[in-house]
């Protein structure tokens, strides 16, 4: 199917060259320099993702991203030269789906519009069953031992399985690397030994986008990991 | 002169002066007495001394007692009789050395008396007695007796009146006395019948007339003195003299050198105080007396000093003469005291120039001199543009009309005049009421309230006095009034001092809105509470200045941070789209191989400036401290575990092999987890740039009871040829060429972050070896100290996310409500590692209890165990071979499912015994483990069913 996606940002240049990008992809791109020219352009095509800047003349991306909330419930992604948490989580909390910060790499955006895209279109496609864990757009299939994120299948070690599946189920909690250990590996854990660690920062290489800022396994520095409880929309 | 400044030296002098003085002033007494007893004459004896004739009055009254009865004649009477035998008892020479004897101014009739009398009976006269003194009796009309001293001793003149005027007492009333006469004369005796007819009144102090009976008597004393009686007493007085004479003398004349110049030096010295210039003056209280009253003081110091001591030379023979001593030094110190203040005072003063100034008499002078200047001044300064005013009426009037005019004007003159002397003088009381309000105010506090004290207590003793003079009521009752009025004033001063007192205390608490209400205060008490209002009007300045500087400080710095944010903001946007199009000029088939190169570099650098900027604002962020710090318990060591697996692959891409020490225990500090895994982060990715390649890397985790320091050292590639604090700069590389990526700001962000939290950041540099040590308080995990809530009030970004508080420590969530809610895992002491062990467990547990749930409604029990088991080896075999899971693989689940329930009951049973052991979180752990128990229990029932 061919998408349709909206770029919002008061910079032609980078307007272009997202453009550019998400055509090669093979989505059908529209352009807005405001956000009141956005929010038109949303009234008149059907949108299924929005790239949005947040400083924009007449109408901000924020504001504007709240407008659009109020009709769509498609995926926002907000672009903002802002790096503070604060804004990341004013983003997210007005109803964003996700943010990429400026200066970004076309490809970190390409893959994040996918990501959302999938978990767009694919939410609640699968039918929800006893035996499958699924949390944002991570998904478990604890019968087939198959996990998938956004829809695409992620190949795990049995290691990097049982840690998933362990933060999964009690997703939200943090767990120590030693108790992590012993949950996986059966054995007490040696103090010193970062097997843990290497393990998750591999199982955050697999499922995202940015293992430096990752959305689902986050690391809780100095107490353990834990796996983003997340918004079950 | 040094010495005049030095006040020890001065008090030493003091001091010995005051011993000088007293000792001269004893040895002048001495003298005196000595003097007085003859004592210094070597040609006279006891018998010619004073002190025979002092004994010699002892005996003196029963002689003319004896007289008494001889002239009245009633020796016959019984108690006469009784009387004349003691008397002969005490004049026998038995008792006493002395002889009376009795001679009648005509001879012959000596021998009567002495028979009559007979007092000294059997005592033959051989001759040798001294005669001591001798009496002179007149035998009166009346029977009364006029004694006088005949051996011409001027120093006993008084006693012959004292001895007459005890005649006169004794003398018995004449039985036909007048009454009348009683109150005329000056002498009882008088009564006279024969003096009747107005002698009295023409000579009353002459000597009534003689009956013509002359009675001489004369004192001898035996100079063997065989007999202890007064004049022995005397004689040993006498004695005593003799030998101190020459030595008070001596002592006198010794200390008096000694004193005098101790004297004159404290006289130069007197007034000049350490710590002052030369010839400054400083006056102590004592010199600030005015010095007439001043004088007058001392003089009423001296006056019964002086009475006591003239006392003194008069009672030697009969005393404690230890207590007379006593009391004698006593005096002459006191006397000493007194001198040496009323003239060093004296000295002080008249270098000062204040001797006279400083006296009521001047100040009530100048006083009454301003007030009468002032009142004359005041009275011209009426009369005088008066005058003028006439004189121009007049010179008018002159003019104008004639004498009927000019009449009228005297008449108006006078009584102006007339009005100008009222006001005049009215102007000089109500100018000297003020003077003396004046006056009461410029006198020191002191004075006032003595003053004041005084009149209160004149008034209310006049008061009283009259009240009881007369018994009014109303005087009473006056009194009563006035007391109260007394006590509603020292009350209101009470007051007052209590607002002052409460005022202070505020302003020294820095309650700077608080004024005192100097407004209703009044005297000395508002010229303090203005004064401390001013006091604190400058403190208020001073801090409001201070605030707005900090501020300005703040703000100016704030500005800083804000403009750097703002701009790389700007700078962003072009960024973004620069490394977008490089991204899409490496995806363009460029034939130039130069150019792709070029493409190459732009990216690299590209990125560069991207990761510089982000720096950038970081470091400024955490110079400024503009960042929120959540600080939480967190584990170094956990931390360092994740540190390393984070750059494990990073450091086996580098070469590099990181050692991570660790102590037994876990290391607690209170920080952000995330802030320091940016310090971590910025010196791994150093490491990971800058160390030697093919070496290790150490991070060592230390910690004691207070400190838990890390150290990361590791061995530089280039040679360190900078020091530690240059290389903490910001912008500034080991490498100086700046090829290698990075900004430089590594190092100064987080040591910027490791403070900001409260911790230390200590760079080392030792030739190759670099080594970063950072410090943290140890975090104790008592319940109290382990505060739960993060620093301020904002949340992480987690927890926001998440829209759930709780996911902030979401390690103190309890075991899906089964456990009931507790404080953060961290709080309890000493099990903080079984603790973490038990809740592993009794996760664990219940994470089986839910999988068995699941898996029962799909399977049986048995065929569970038996999957379990199959899934026991297959997991062992899929942990050694790293492969994708097959899908038809058994559940890894099972494994602890099947093998490990008992296992971990028992452990958790275990755990909880132990943790209920520990004495001081006895209660929380036990409660744990109950809960832990519980959770556990559903499994252990699976697995029996």
């Amino acid at each position: 199917m061919n998408y349709t996606i909206l770029i919002c940002d008061d910079d032609h240049d980078i307007v272009e060259a997202l453009r550019i990008y998400l055509s090669a992809e093979g989505y059908r791109i529209l352009t807005a320099y405001t956000g009141q020219e956005a929010i038109e352009l949303l009234r008149q095509e059907t949108v299924h993702l929005v790239l949005m800047d947040i400083m924009m003349p007449v109408l901000d991306g924020i504001s504007a991203t709240v407008r659009l909330r109020e009709a769509y419930n498609i995926p926002v992604i907000l672009l903002t030269a802002k790096s503070e948490d604060t804004d990341k989580v004013l983003g997210l909390t007005i109803g964003a789906d996700d943010y990429v910060t400026k200066p970004f790499s076309p490809m970190e955006v390409v893959a994040r519009v996918k990501s959302q895209l999938r978990r767009y279109t694919t939410l609640g496609s699968l039918p929800p069953a006893q035996h499958r864990l699924t949390i944002g757009g991570v998904s478990l299939d604890d019968e087939s031992k198959t996990v998938t994120v956004d829809g695409e299948p992620v190949s795990l070690t049995p290691i990097e399985y049982s840690i998933l599946h362990l933060l999964m189920k009690n997703a939200g909690r943090v767990h120590s690397s030693s108790s992590i250990y012993e949950a996986v590996w059966h054995e007490s854990s040696s103090g010193s030994d970062s097997t843990v660690a290497v393990h998750i920062r591999h199982l955050r290489e697999k499922i995202e986008i940015n293992p430096a800022e990752p959305r689902y396994v986050k690391v809780v520095w100095g107490q353990g990991y834990k796996f983003e409880k997340g918004d079950q929309r | 002169m040094k010495l005049y400044y030095s006040f020890p030296v001065k008090l030493l002098a003091l001091v010995l002066l005051l011993i000088l003085l007293t000792g001269a002033g004893l040895g002048l007494f001495t003298v005196a007495i000595c003097v007085d007893g003859d004592a210094y004459d070597s040609g006279s004896d006891f018998f010619d001394s004073w002190l025979a004739d002092r004994a010699c009055r002892e005996y003196g009254d029963d002689v003319e007692s004896l007289l008494m009865l001889y002239a009245t004649n009633e020796r016959q009477t019984v108690s006469s009789q009784e009387y004349l035998n003691r008397m002969r008892e005490r004049f026998s020479s038995n008792n006493t050395n002395l002889r009376v004897l009795f001679e009648s101014e005509d001879a012959g009739s000596v021998m009567t008396l002495d028979g009559m009398l007979s007092l000294n009976e059997g005592y033959q006269m051989d001759g040798s007695e001294r005669l001591v003194a001798t009496l002179g009796y007149d035998i009166q009309v009346s029977g009364g007796l006029i004694g006088r001293w005949t051996d011409l001793d001027s120093r006993m003149a008084e006693l012959e009146w004292e001895l007459r005027s005890e005649a006169e007492r004794q003398t018995p009333a004449a039985p036909y006395a007048d009454e009348d006469w009683h109150d005329g004369p000056d002498f009882d005796y008088s009564a006279s019948p024969y003096y009747e007819g107005g002698a009295a009144e023409t000579e009353p102090v002459d000597l009534p007339e003689s009956l013509g009976t002359y009675i001489r008597v004369n004192f001898y004393v035996d100079p063997d003195l065989p007999v202890y009686d007064k004049f022995t007493e005397a004689n040993t007085w006498y004695q005593m003299l003799k030998h101190v004479a020459y030595p008070a003398l001596g002592l006198c004349a010794g200390c008096s050198l000694l004193g005098l110049l101790l004297w004159l030096y404290l006289m130069c010295a007197a007034g000049h105080r350490p710590n002052t210039d030369k010839g400054v003056i400083t006056l102590r209280f004592i010199d600030r007396i005015p010095y007439d009253l001043f004088l007058a003081l001392c003089v009423l110091a001296f006056a019964p000093l002086t009475a006591m001591l003239s006392e003194m030379t008069w009672v030697q023979t009969t005393v404690d003469l230890e207590l007379y001593f006593i009391v004698l030094v006593s005096c002459v110190f006191g006397y000493a005291v007194t001198f040496a203040v009323l003239t060093l005072s004296t000295a002080s003063r008249w270098k000062s120039h204040t001797l006279l100034r400083n006296t009521i008499t001047w100040r009530v002078c100048a006083w009454l001199w301003r007030g009468l200047s002032g009142g004359a001044g005041l009275v011209a300064g009426r009369l005088q543009p008066r005058e003028l005013t006439a004189q121009e009426t007049a010179q008018k009037e002159e003019q104008r009309a004639q004498k009927q005019e000019q009449r009228s004007q005297t008449i108006d003159r006078v009584g102006k005049g007339t009005r100008a002397a009222v006001v005049a003088v009215g102007g000089l009381f109500a100018r000297g009421w003020r003077k003396c309000g004046g006056l009461f105010e410029i006198l020191p506090l002191v004075w006032k309230g003595l003053l004041l004290l005084l009149a209160v207590a004149f008034v209310n003793l006049f008061l009283i006095q009259l009240a009881f003079w007369d018994g009014n009521v109303f005087c009473l009752l006056l009194t009563a009034i006035f007391d109260l009025a007394v006590l509603w004033g020292y009350l209101s001063i009470l007051r007052e001092m209590v607002w002052l007192h409460n005022g202070a205390k505020k302003i020294a608490a820095g309650d700077l809105n608080y004024r005192i209400p100097d407004d209703v205060m009044h005297w000395e008490f508002k010229t303090h509470a203005e004064a401390l209002n001013t006091i604190r009007d400058g403190i208020d300045a001073a801090v409001e200045e201070r605030v707005r500087a900090v501020k300005a400080r703040t703000q100016s710095e704030r500005m800083r941070s804000e403009l750097l944010t703002n701009v790389s903001h700007d700078i962003k946007t072009p960024l973004t789209s620069i490394i977008n199009y490089v991204g899409l000029l490496q995806k363009e088939p460029i034939e130039s191989e130069k150019a792709r190169e070029y493409i190459e570099v732009l990216g690299r650098q590209s990125d560069r400036l991207k990761k510089l900027l982000e720096d950038l604002l970081e470091a400024s962020k955490a110079s400024t401290g503009n960042i929120a710090v959540n600080a939480a318990p967190t584990s170094v060591g956990e931390l360092l575990r994740q540190v390393t697996g984070e750059y494990a692959e990073k450091l086996a891409a580098a070469g590099i092999e990181p050692i991570v020490t660790l102590p037994g225990h876990d290391a607690m500090i209170y920080a952000d987890g995330r802030l320091l895994w940016r310090v971590f982060d910025n010196l791994m990715a150093n490491i990971v740039k800058y160390a030697m390649p093919q070496t290790r890397v150490y991070l060592d985790l230390h910690s004691d009871a207070s400190i838990t320091a890390i150290a990361v050292k590791n061995v530089s590639r280039e040679r360190l040829n900078i020091a530690a604090e240059e290389l903490m700069e910001r912008f500034v590389r080991g490498d100086s060429s700046r090829s290698t990526e990075g900004s430089g700001l590594g190092l100064s962000i987080a040591q910027s972050l490791t403070e900001l939290m409260g911790g230390t950041f200590e760079l080392i540099i030792d030739g190759d070896l670099f080594k970063v040590q950072i410090g943290f308080p140890t975090l104790h995990e008592t319940p109290d100290s382990a505060p739960s809530e993060p620093r301020d009030g904002t949340v992480p970004l987690e927890t926001m996310q998440a829209a759930e508080p709780a996911a902030a420590v979401p390690v103190t969530e309890p075991a899906k409500g089964k456990a009931p809610a507790r404080r953060p895992f961290f709080a309890r002491k000493y099990t903080l590692k079984m603790a973490m062990e038990a809740k592993a467990a009794a996760e664990q547990a219940e994470a089986e209890a839910a999988a068995r749930e699941e898996q029962a409604k799909a399977a049986e029990t048995a065929e569970t165990a038996e999957k379990a088991r199959a899934g026991e080896a297959a997991s062992e075999n899929g942990e050694s071979d790293a492969v994708a899971p097959e899908s038809d693989m058994p559940a890894p689940e099972a494994v602890p499912e099947a093998t490990e329930p008992e296992a971990a009951a028992g452990e958790m049973e275990a755990a909880a015994k132990e943790t209920a052991e520990e004495g001081k979180a006895a209660e929380e752990t036990a409660e744990e483990g109950k809960a832990m128990e519980e959770t556990a229990e559903p499994s252990e029932k699976t697995t029996e069913a």
